[in-house]
C-alpha cells in the first residue's frame, strides 16, 4: 500500500553504472542504426567546427585584405555548411529520437509480456495502479533519458575532443590557454559531483516520504477525521514537506555555487585567451579572424560541463525508474511449464485432487490433505462455509497457484507436467464476478480469439439462454460495454459469462456460482443453462443454488480445509452433518 | 489561458523577496553580459595604438571583472528564481495537503487516490516549474530583447537592419511550430492513457486472461496501442527533429547576412573591424533566448492546465460543515437519538467499494426512530446491507441525513463542533486501518497532542484490554515497534484490536463498535468483551455485529432490515416474539456451531 517509501533506498555508484550498462544493453539490436547515429554525430561535430573557421578565413583574407570576391564566396561555403548541417541534424535527431523510441516499445512490451507470466499470487501482492505505473511513467522516464541524456552525452563528448583537436591543430600555443583550465574544471565538478549526488539522493527520498504520507493520511482519512486529528496529520506533513524543502534548497545552492563557479571558470579563460591572442596577432603569429574563432571555441569549450550537471536530475530520475522496471523483469515467475511436458491427446475430464495441502501465505493451511476424484462426465458441488477452500480448489485446478504438497492429475496427468495453456483450454471456467472489457458483447464472449466466427458466438448464446438478452440490446452483438461495466445487470454478466466459457469448447466446467440475486426471468434461464451444461462435461461447482446442487451427481462439503462429507443431497441431509446444518442456514 | 494568472501573481507578491533578488540579479547580469562583446570590440579597435598593451590589459582587466561581477549575481539569480519556486511549491503542498484532511468521507469515494496523488506531485511540479524556469526565461528574453537592439543600433543602425530583418519571423515561427508540437503532444498523451487503461484493464482482469489463455493476443492487443504510441511519436519527432536545426539554421544565415554586408561596409570603410566581430559576438549569444520564448509559452500552457486541475480541488468544498456558532460543550452523558431519520447515499455509490451499484440507488436508511439512553450498551444486529454502519457514519458526520436529526444529550449533532462531537465518540470503523507508525503512536492517536507523552504503561493498559501485551512483549521493539510495510506483520485479527484499543484510549463518552470483531475467532472476542466491561459501564456503547458474543453485554438489541429497524426490545423480548431477530439469532448459532467443528 506504501507504494511510495518502499521504491527509494540509497542506491550506490557501481549501481547507476551497472543499471546504465543493462540499459544499453536494449540499444545492442539496432547497433547499425546507433553506429550511423554517432558517425552524424562525428560529421556535425565537424561542420560545427569548420565554421568558425570559414569566418575567420573570410575575416582574415577577405575582409582585411578588401578582397569582395573572396568574402561572398567564402561565406557562400558558409551557407552551404549551414545547409548541410540542417539536413544532418534533421536525419541524426529523428534518427536518434526513432532509435530511443524503439527502444521503449520493446521495454515496455517486454515488462508487459513478462507480467503475463506472473501468477496470481504476483498479482495479490502488487496493486494495480502500481503495476500500471511501471508500463507508463516509469518508461516515459527511460524514453527522456534515452533521447535527452544520451544524445547530449554523444554530443558533447565530440565537442571537447574535436574543439580540443581544432584548437591543438591551429595553434598549439593558444590552444593551451582554454585547455589547461580543464584541469581546474574538473577540480569543481569533483568537488562538488558527489554533493550533487547526495542531494539529489536526499530529495528523493525525502520526495518519497512526502508522498507516502499523502499517501497514508488519504487512505486513513475516516480514522484521522474521526479522532480529530487532522492537524496531527497537518503537522507531521508539513514537518515532511519543509524537510524536502530543505534538500531542495540545500542542492540549489550548490547548483547556484556550482553553475555561476563554472561559468566565471569559462570568462576568465576567455579573457587570458583574448589578452594572449591579441598578443599573437600584434605579434604577426595568427590573424585576427583566428583569434575571432578561438574565443568562439573557448566559448563552447565549458557548455558541456554546464549542460550534463543541467542533465542530471532526469538521469537520476530515470534510474529510479529503470531499478523499479528491472526489478519487475527480474521476479522469476513463480509457475513455470515442464521442460519435459506431457500432452492431452484427448482430453476425457477426469479429475484427481490426491492429498492437496495449499497455503497463501505459508502460514495458515487453506487446504488440509484433500483427495477426491471426479469421472469423466460427473458432476460434482463443492459447498460449505466462505473460507472453507472452495475457491482455492478450483484457483488450484487453473494452476493459478502450485499446491504446496501433493498433486493434482487430469487423465492421470500432474497438471504441472501439462503447458498451461493447454491445460486451462480445457477447462471452461465461469468465475462470480464476471469481468467485462472494455469493448462489445462479441469481444466479450470470444475475448480476442479472432478465429472464432460471429456464427458460433450466436449458436453458443443460445444454447446457454444469453441470445435472449443480447438481441435486445441496441446493436445486439455489437453493443459497446464497459470496463467493469454497469450497463449490464448481474444475472445478464453470468449468461454472458457461460457463453464465455463455452465458446471456447471446453471439457471441464468450473462454475462458481453468483450468490446476488437477479430477476425472476433471468434466474430461470440461469438455471436451465447450468443443468444443461453440467450434463454435458465434467463439472465441478461452487453451489448456491438448491436446484443446481440436487442437479449434481455428488456433493463434497468443505468445511476449514478438509471436505468432511461426501454424497448427494438426500443421503447427507440424512446424514444430520455440516451439510444438514448449511442446508437449514439457507433456508433459516 | 489567462485564468490562472491572478493565482501566478499572487504569489509573485506573496514571494516577492525572492522574485525581486532573482531579477535584479538577472537585471544587472543580463546587462553586464552585453560588455564582452564590446570589450573585445574596444581591444581589436585599438590594435594598431601606440598605448594598445595598456588599452588591452584595461581591457581585459575589465573583462574578468565583468566575469566575476557576473558569478556574483548568477548565484543569487539563481538563489532568488529556484528559492521562489520551492517556496511556491512547499506553500501549494501544505494548502493541498489542509484542504484534503477537510474533505468529506464523499469525496474520497469519488476521487481515486492516485488521481490526487498526480495533483500533489506532479501538477504541483509543472505549476513550481514555471515558477522557476517560466518567469526566469520570460524576464531574461525581456531583459535581453531590450539590450541587445539598443547596443547594436548605436554600433551601426544599417547593420543592425541587415542583422534584425531575418531574425523578425522567429518568434511566430516558434510559436506556431510550438502550437503544433503542443497539439501532437496532446495526442501522444492520449494514446499513453490508452496504454494505460489498457494495462490497467489487463491486471485487473488477470483471471479471465489466465483462464482463458489469452496472454498472446492480449500481449499483441497492447503491442497494437504501443505501435499507435510509436508512430505517433515518431510523427512528433519529425517536428521536434525540424525544429531545433531550423532554428540554429535561422541563426547561421543571419550569420551569413552580417558577415557578408556587415564585410561589405568594413571594406568600404564606413564601419571597423571590432564592430563587425562584436556584431558576430551577439548573435552568437542571441540564439538561445530566441528559442526560449516557444519554451515560456509551453511552460505557461503547461503550469495552467496542472493549476486548473489543483483548483478543481481546492473549490471542492467539505460537505459537512460546522454550525454558525457551534456548541462546545464536551458531551458529558451520551443520549442519543434518531428522529425520523432518511438517507441515501450520495452519487448511488456502492459504500464498500466507491461502484455504482443497484442495491444503494435505494434508500440506505428509512424512518429510524431510535432512543438510546445514555450509559446503555446496545446492539445492532442484521444482515449485511441492512444500514446498520450507516448508522455509526451518520453519527459521526461522515455524511449529513437527507431527512431528519440526530440528537446527542437533547442538542442536534449539526451544533456541535465537529471536533466536540468526534472527540466524544470513540469509534472503530470496520475496514482495519493503522498508520505506518508505531503501535505506541497508533494506540494513542485520538490522545490529544499534550498528552501524547504518556507512559508506554499506559499504551499497555490500553492494549491489555485487547488482548494483545502478550503479543507485543515478543516483538523485539515491544510497543515501539513500526507497523506497515516496512515494519512487524501483525494479522488482521491483531491489526483489529489494535484498532479497538485505540478508540477506548480517547475515553469517549460514546464508543461505537462497528464489526470490529470480523477478524477475531470467537473464544478471542468473548474473552475482549469480558474484559471491556468496566470499560463499556457508564458509556453509551454501539455494538455492530452479526454474531452472539455480544448478546449478553447488550441492554437492548436493534434488528434491521433493507434500512429500516424492523424489531427492538431485550435478547428475550425479541426471542419470545419469534420474529427477524430470532431467526436471525438460530441461524448465526448454527453458524457459530459449524466454525467450531
Amino acid at each position: 500500500m506504501v507504494d511510495y517509501q518502499h521504491e527509494d533506498e540509497i542506491l550506490g555508484k557501481a549501481y547507476d553504472g551497472r543499471l546504465m550498462k543493462r540499459l544499453l544493453r536494449y540499444a545492442f539490436p539496432y547497433k547499425w542504426r546507433l553506429m550511423m547515429g554517432i558517425f552524424l554525430s562525428l560529421i556535425l561535430t565537424g561542420i560545427f567546427i569548420a565554421g568558425p573557421l570559414l569566418i575567420a578565413t573570410a575575416i582574415d583574407r577577405g575582409i582585411s585584405r578588401s578582397d569582395t570576391l573572396f568574402v561572398i564566396m567564402v561565406m557562400l561555403m558558409y551557407l552551404d555548411s549551414l545547409i548541410l548541417q540542417m539536413a544532418i541534424n534533421y536525419i541524426n535527431s529523428y534518427l536518434l529520437i526513432s532509435l530511443g523510441q524503439r527502444i521503449m516499445l520493446d521495454l515496455r512490451m517486454e515488462v508487459f509480456t513478462h507480467l503475463q507470466k506472473m501468477s496470481l499470487n504476483f498479482f495479490d501482492h502488487n496493486p494495480v495502479g502500481r503495476l500500471v505505473t511501471r508500463v507508463t511513467s516509469d518508461i516515459v522516464a527511460l524514453s527522456d533519458l534515452l533521447s535527452m541524456v544520451i544524445v547530449a552525452v554523444i554530443n558533447d563528448i565530440f565537442l571537447i575532443c574535436g574543439l580540443t583537436i581544432a584548437m591543438l591543430w591551429i595553434n598549439p600555443r593558444l590552444a593551451l590557454i582554454p585547455i589547461s583550465s580543464i584541469p581546474l574544471a574538473l577540480i569543481v565538478l569533483f568537488i562538488f559531483k558527489p554533493r550533487l549526488r547526495n542531494s539529489y539522493r536526499l530529495i528523493r527520498q525525502r520526495l518519497a516520504r512526502l508522498n507516502a504520507c499523502i499517501q497514508e493520511s488519504v487512505a486513513g482519512i475516516r480514522v484521522t477525521q474521526v479522532f480529530n486529528q487532522e492537524e496531527r496529520m497537518m503537522n507531521k506533513f508539513k514537518a515532511f514537506n519543509q524537510e524536502h524543502y530543505d534538500a531542495n534548497y540545500k542542492a540549489i545552492i550548490y547548483f547556484s555555487v556550482f553553475m555561476p563557479l563554472i561559468a566565471a571558470l569559462s570568462g576568465i579563460s576567455i579573457g587570458f585567451l583574448f589578452y594572449y591572442g591579441v598578443g599573437e596577432v600584434i605579434r604577426g603569429v595568427i590573424k585576427l579572424g583566428i583569434l575571432i574563432a578561438f574565443l568562439d571555441y573557448a566559448r563552447h569549450f565549458f557548455s558541456p560541463i554546464q549542460d550534463l550537471t543541467d542533465k542530471y536530475s532526469i538521469f537520476q530520475g530515470a534510474m529510479a525508474s529503470a531499478e523499479r522496471i528491472f526489478r519487475i523483469l527480474d521476479t522469476e515467475e513463480e509457475i513455470k511449464d515442464s521442460v519435459a511436458p506431457k500432452h492431452l491427446t484427448i482430453c476425457k475430464g477426469e479429475i484427481t485432487f490426491d492429498n492437496v495441502w495449499f497455503s497463501y501465505n505459508n502460514e495458515v493451511d487453506v487446504l488440509k490433505g484433500i483427495s477426491f476424484t471426479i469421472k469423466p462426465g460427473e458432476s460434482v458441488a463443492l459447498v460449505g462455509m466462505s473460507g472453507g477452500g472452495k475457491t482455492t480448489i478450483i484457483s488450484l485446478l487453473s494452476r493459478f497457484y502450485d499446491v504446496k504438497k501433493g498433486r493434482i492429475l487430469i487423465d492421470g496427468v500432474d497438471i504441472r507436467d501439462i503447458p498451461q495453456s493447454e491445460l486451462r483450454r480445457q477447462l471452461g471456467v465461469v468465475l462470480q464476478d464476471v469481468f467485462l472489457f472494455s469493448g462489445n458483447i462479441l469481444e466479450n464472449i470470444r475475448l480476442n480469439e479472432q478465429s472464432i466466427s460471429l456464427d458460433r458466438v450466436k449458436d453458443i448464446a443460445q444454447y446457454v439462454n444469453a441470445d435472449k438478452f443480447i438481441e435486445k440490446l441496441p446493436d445486439d452483438y455489437l453493443t459497446k460495454v464497459e470496463e467493469r461495466g454497469t450497463t449490464l445487470s448481474s444475472g445478464q454478466r453470468q449468461l454472458l459469462s457461460f457463453a464465455r466459457a463455452m465458446v471456447f469448447d471446453p471439457k471441464i466446467l468450473i462454475l462458481d456460482e453468483a450468490t446476488s440475486a437477479v430477476d425472476v426471468e433471468t434466474e430461470y434461464y440461469i438455471q436451465e443453462a447450468t443443468s444443461k451444461l453440467i450434463k454435458s462435461m465434467t463439472s465441478i461447482i461452487i453451489a448456491h443454488r438448491l436446484s443446481t446442487i440436487q442437479n449434481v451427481n455428488r456433493i463434497l462439503v468443505m468445511h476449514k480445509g478438509e471436505i468432511r462429507e461426501i454424497g448427494n443431497h438426500q443421503e447427507l441431509i440424512a446424514q444430520k452433518g455440516i451439510y444438514y446444518k448449511l442446508y437449514q442456514m439457507q433456508y433459516l | 489561458m489567462f485564468r490562472n494568472l491572478k493565482i501566478f501573481i499572487e504569489y509573485l507578491r506573496k514571494y516577492r523577496k525572492q522574485f525581486w533578488i532573482g531579477t535584479i540579479a538577472l537585471f544587472i547580469v543580463d546587462l553586464l553580459d552585453v560588455t564582452p562583446p564590446l570589450i573585445i570590440k574596444y581591444g581589436i579597435d585599438h590594435l594598431g595604438d601606440n598605448d594598445r598593451d595598456k588599452k588591452l590589459l584595461y581591457a581585459v582587466a575589465a573583462y574578468i571583472l565583468v566575469v566575476l561581477i557576473q558569478a556574483f549575481f548568477r548565484y543569487w539569480m539563481r538563489i532568488g528564481f529556484y528559492g521562489m519556486s520551492l517556496l511556491v511549491g512547499l506553500d501549494l503542498r501544505n494548502k493541498l495537503f489542509a484542504h484534503i484532511q477537510k474533505l468529506s468521507v464523499s469525496f474520497f469515494n469519488t476521487t481515486k487516490t492516485g488521481d490526487i496523488m498526480s495533483r500533489a506531485t506532479n501538477d504541483i511540479e509543472a505549476v513550481r516549474g514555471f515558477f522557476q524556469h517560466g518567469i526566469f526565461i520570460l524576464i531574461d528574453n525581456i531583459l535581453y530583447f531590450t539590450y541587445v537592439p539598443i547596443i547594436l543600433l548605436y554600433l551601426s543602425p544599417r547593420l543592425t537592419l541587415y542583422a534584425v530583418l531575418p531574425l523578425l519571423y522567429l518568434p511566430f515561427f516558434a510559436n506556431r511550430m510550438g502550437n503544433l508540437i503542443h497539439r501532437r503532444f496532446k495526442d501522444i498523451q492520449e494514446v499513453l492513457s490508452e496504454i494505460s487503461a489498457k494495462a490497467s484493464e489487463n491486471f485487473s482482469g488477470i483471471r479471465v486472461v489466465k483462464s482463458f489463455t489469452q496472454e498472446e493476443n492480449e500481449i499483441s492487443g497492447f503491442r497494437n496501442v504501443n505501435v499507435k504510441s510509436y508512430n505517433k511519436n515518431l510523427w512528433l519527432a519529425k517536428l521536434d527533429s525540424f525544429f531545433g536545426p531550423f532554428l540554429g539554421f535561422s541563426v547561421g544565415v543571419d550569420v551569413f547576412v552580417v558577415i557578408l554586408f556587415g564585410g561589405l561596409l568594413v571594406i568600404s570603410g564606413d564601419i571597423k573591424t571590432g564592430t563587425l566581430v562584436a556584431f558576430y559576438m551577439y548573435l552568437r549569444q542571441i540564439a538561445w533566448p530566441m528559442m526560449g520564448m516557444g519554451m515560456v509559452m509551453s511552460n505557461f500552457q503547461r503550469a495552467t492546465a496542472s493549476m486548473d486541475r489543483l483548483q478543481e480541488i481546492f473549490q471542492t468544498k467539505p460537505e459537512i460543515v460546522e454550525a454558525a456558532q457551534p456548541v462546545t460543550a464536551f458531551i458529558e452523558r451520551g443520549e442519543i437519538e434518531f428522529k425520523n431519520i432518511q438517507f441515501s447515499y450520495p452519487h448511488s455509490l456502492d459504500r464498500y467499494s466507491g461502484k455504482e451499484s443497484a442495491r444503494t440507488r435505494t434508500p440506505a436508511l428509512t424512518d429510524i426512530n431510535l432512543k438510546i439512553p445514555a450509559g446503555s450498551t446496545v446492539l445492532v444486529m442484521g444482515p449485511i446491507g441492512s444500514g446498520k454502519s450507516t448508522l455509526a457514519n451518520l453519527l459521526v458526520r461522515f455524511f449529513d441525513p437527507s431527512g431528519g436529526d440526530i440528537f446527542i444529550d437533547g442538542v442536534n449533532i449539526r451544533n456541535y463542533s465537529l471536533g466536540r462531537l468526534r472527540g466524544s465518540i470513540g469509534f472503530v470503523p470496520q475496514d482495519i486501518f493503522l498508520f505506518a507508525d508505531t503501535i505506541k503512536e497508533n494506540v494513542l492517536f485520538g490522545v490529544n497532542i499534550g498528552a501524547a507523552n504518556e507512559q508506554s504503561s499506559d499504551v499497555q493498559v490500553y492494549t491489555g484490554l485487547v488482548q494483545m501485551n502478550e503479543v507485543i512483549e515478543k516483538l523485539p521493539e515491544k510497543y515501539n515497534s513500526l507497523l506497515g510495510e516496512r515494519g512487524v506483520n501483525l494479522s488482521g485479527g491483531q491489526k483489529q484490536r489494535l484498532t479497538l484499543s485505540r478508540a477506548i484510549a480517547k475515553k469517549p463518552s460514546i464508543l461505537i463498535l462497528d464489526d470490529c470483531f470480523s477478524s477475531v475467532d470467537f473464544e478471542t472476542e468473548q474473552a475482549i468483551l469480558n474484559s471491556l466491561k468496566a470499560v463499556l459501564k457508564n458509556r453509551t456503547t454501539l455494538i455492530i455485529s452479526h454474531r452472539l458474543a455480544a448478546v449478553k453485554l447488550a441492554q437492548f438489541i436493534v434488528f434491521m432490515e433493507d434500512g429500516r429497524v424492523v424489531e427492538k426490545g431485550t435478547h428475550q423480548e425479541l426471542m419470545t416474539k419469534k420474529g427477524h431477530y430470532a431467526r436471525f439469532y438460530e441461524y448465526q448459532k448454527l453458524k457459530e456451531s459449524l466454525e467450531g467443528e
